[in-house]
């Protein structure tokens, strides 16, 4: 089989890209999974998917990316894949405010069939579109303080902000994980004492893993 | 466009099995020249094709007119399955398992037969009444063990399957049965535009009624833009913008790596008709990838105005508001028909979508056990790589080239075509894959799926997946007991 060298991390985090069709879901992931950008990219159909792995505090982390179809009709199969996600894209269209205001909407959906504690982090895409800008970062910004969700700017076009939003996530997705994980070794054995213990998520941890969904 | 069919005396292997059938048109020895036993020209031995035209034969004779006449007019909402059944005998379904093997060893050999058979191809202005060849003359010619030379020079413009379309065609009343069977193997590029108007029901067999027929639809459309389209954004109502707008959103990504949908005059006529159609079927409404379905029509009924690569943009700018106009109303009932069929596929949760991928699944397990257990194995379920498969229509596995030709067949299929007989097409096209991907893990395997390595295929690979369908639609149709788990759970 074709266990390869790079399929080796410590942790493997589902995220999904969400929002409006045409905000640019899916050149976000192959610019951040394979750096390539096409002005011409077709329609995404169901769901995609592509993985990468990057380091965030001395880990690897292999982020495993699902790309879903922007389109309302197709919520009942996409939202199948929010089960087991532990962090969110939700994209908007800098130049397009009607994209930005179903925000509230996705969110919805997350709410109904994500879980619980999903990291999600609002993205304003297209922010080469400087002179057709509809959305203020202050308006965003706002937003995203109000929803308590973190928020960045990106271009998949220029690809500025694309590495930065996907590492920020994802560290984000660690941190809380090993805050988490440490807060219940504790409990479980609070009366412990030896420190230095590794932190394991269980079936996420280790190599030459399968898919998670 | 490549002609696709085999010359007879590459197809000659194709017969392994006894020859029994009911061959009434005794013309096709013609293409066996020295052959001492007569063949069909074409992809499946003709028993088969006999047996299934047969059962395609009788709903036709009753529904041509009438009810294709009647699905035109209403453009209904909620036009039900139609289903047309073919059955196949049981000695059929033997006898083709026999074949498969030397079917699709034959038929490996297209591309240089297509090269071969190239020379002979003169494109016409009307696509109709060139030099065809009576069974008359076949007969007598077939009699005559000459030698392909010989038989070349007595017909030197028209090839022996563009002889048969334009004998069909020609007919006041286009025996439809007759036609679906003949394009089943493939229609020849400059046939194509009327066969495919007839196989949906818009451009009637009868010669009389053609251009008024046309003239109707075409003021229907046109009155349709009016009040759909050439109105007031203001007077739309917030779903109606918000379609507008994923129509318009995706008519710049439909089929991009193709010249001809670059142009801006296209463009237009793509979002216009789209948007119209889901005006008009409210219970679907656009949905993504129906775009796609749009540009085969688009792509074959251009290709009647011009001679040059309509797929390239060739003399595009010789295309008038008239000739688009036609076409784009042409278009628009076409997908409309093709449409009716499929409904299911495009409506809330799209239970056809999901109905498809289950039965792929179910069949799949049938046929490659060894490939049903790698993608468990792996984690990769179906409904993860075939609903794109199902709802695309396989669109965004294969350029348009070999888009077109699978839809020869799936337009011969009747209304099952792109229903029924897809679901085979696409095990088919999977299990030939079946090795690689038996190889490959979740991350690989999903990489390889959504972008299947397709680039090199033409016509005759397209061709060998079809003879493949076929075989386990024979062995496989009518027969659903075999392809329902007893217990079918849901594969969301």
């Amino acid at each position: 089989m074709s266990a390869r060298v790079d399929e080796e991390y410590d942790y493997l985090f589902k995220v999904v890209l969400i929002g409006d069709s045409g905000v640019g879901k899916s050149n976000l992931l192959s610019r951040f999974t394979r750096n390539e950008f096409n002005l011409e990219s077709k329609s995404t159909i169901g769901v995609e998917f592509a993985t990468k792995s990057i380091q965030a505090e001395g880990k690897t982390i292999k982020a495993q990316i699902w790309d879903t179809a922007g389109q309302e009709r197709y919520r009942a199969i996409t939202s199948a894949y929010y089960r087991g996600a532990v962090g969110a894209l939700l994209v908007y269209d800098i130049s397009k405010h009607s994209t930005f205001e179903n925000v509230e909407r996705w969110l919805k959906e997350l709410r109904d069939h994500a879980e619980a504690n999903i990291v999600v982090m609002l993205v304003g895409n297209k922010s080469d579109l400087r002179h057709l800008r509809a959305v203020e970062t202050d308006e965003a910004m706002a937003f995203s303080e109000q929803h308590n969700l973190a928020f960045i700017e990106t271009s998949a076009l220029d690809a500025s902000g694309v590495d930065t939003a996907f590492q920020r996530i994802l560290t984000e997705i660690y941190r809380l994980m090993s805050r988490r994980n440490m807060a219940a070794e504790e409990a479980a054995n609070s009366p412990n004492l030896s420190g230095g213990q590794t932190i394991s998520l269980g079936a996420d941890a280790g190599g030459d893993k399968k898919g998670c969904c | 466009m490549k002609p696709s069919g085999l010359p007879g005396f590459l197809r000659r292997s194709i017969r392994s099995v006894d020859d029994d059938d009911d061959d009434h048109d005794r013309s096709e020895h013609f293409q066996q020249g020295s052959s001492s036993f007569p063949s069909h020209g074409s992809m499946i031995p003709p028993s088969y094709s006999n047996s299934r035209g047969q059962g395609a034969v009788t709903e036709l004779n009753d529904s041509d007119r009438v009810q294709f006449g009647a699905k035109v007019q209403t453009d209904d909402l909620n036009n039900d399955l139609k289903k047309i059944h073919v059955s196949d005998g049981v000695d059929a379904k033997f006898r083709m398992v026999g074949t498969s093997h030397t079917l699709k060893s034959s038929i490996k050999k297209t591309p240089s037969a297509t090269n071969e058979s190239k020379g002979d191809v003169t494109k016409t202005a009307d696509g109709e009444k060139q030099t065809s060849i009576s069974p008359e003359q076949a007969t007598a010619q077939s009699s005559d063990s000459s030698s392909t030379m010989t038989r070349e020079a007595t017909a030197p413009t028209r090839n022996y399957k563009e002889g048969k379309f334009d004998k069909i065609l020609s007919a006041n009343v286009v025996d439809i049965a007759e036609l679906r069977k003949l394009a089943w193997n493939g229609v020849p590029p400059e046939h194509r535009p009327q066969v495919w108007k007839m196989l949906l029901g818009y451009l009637p067999a009868n010669t009389s009624r053609r251009s008024q027929t046309l003239k109707r639809k075409r003021q229907e459309y046109r009155d349709a833009i009016a009040q759909h389209y050439d109105i007031d954004d203001h007077s739309r109502t917030m779903q109606e913008q918000e379609t507008l707008r994923q129509v318009l959103v995706d008519v710049p990504r439909t089929a991009p790596d193709v010249p001809l949908f670059r142009n801006d005059m296209i463009r237009q006529s793509l979002s216009r008709l789209l948007y119209i159609w889901a005006m008009r079927h409210p219970a679907s409404s656009y949905v993504q990838g129906i775009n796609d379905l749009a540009t085969p029509l688009i792509a074959v009924f251009l290709s009647e105005y011009f001679k040059g690569d309509v797929l390239q943009g060739e003399e595009l700018e010789e295309l008038t508001r008239e000739i688009l106009n036609d076409v784009e109303a042409d278009v628009y009932w076409c997908l409309t028909n093709l449409l009716a069929g499929i409904q299911d596929h495009y409506t809330q949760d799209q239970p056809g979508v999901q109905r498809m991928v289950m039965r792929l699944e179910e069949l799949v397990k049938r046929i490659d056990v060894g490939l049903t257990n790698h993608l468990e194995e792996t984690g990769v379920q179906f409904i993860q790589f075939a609903f794109r498969w199902m709802n695309c229509l396989l669109m965004r596995e294969f350029n348009l080239q070999c888009i077109i030709r699978l839809w020869d067949t799936y337009l011969s299929e009747g209304d099952g075509g792109f229903e029924t007989f897809h679901v085979y097409v696409c095990a088919s096209f999977l299990c030939q894959f079946s090795g690689e991907l038996q190889g490959m893990q979740f991350d690989e395997l999903f990489a390889f799926m959504q972008n299947i390595p397709t680039n090199d295929w033409d016509d005759g690979k397209i061709e060998i997946v079809l003879s493949q369908a076929f075989v386990l639609s024979t062995l496989f149709q009518g027969s659903d007991a075999h392809l329902t788990s007893p217990n079918p759970k849901s594969i969301f």
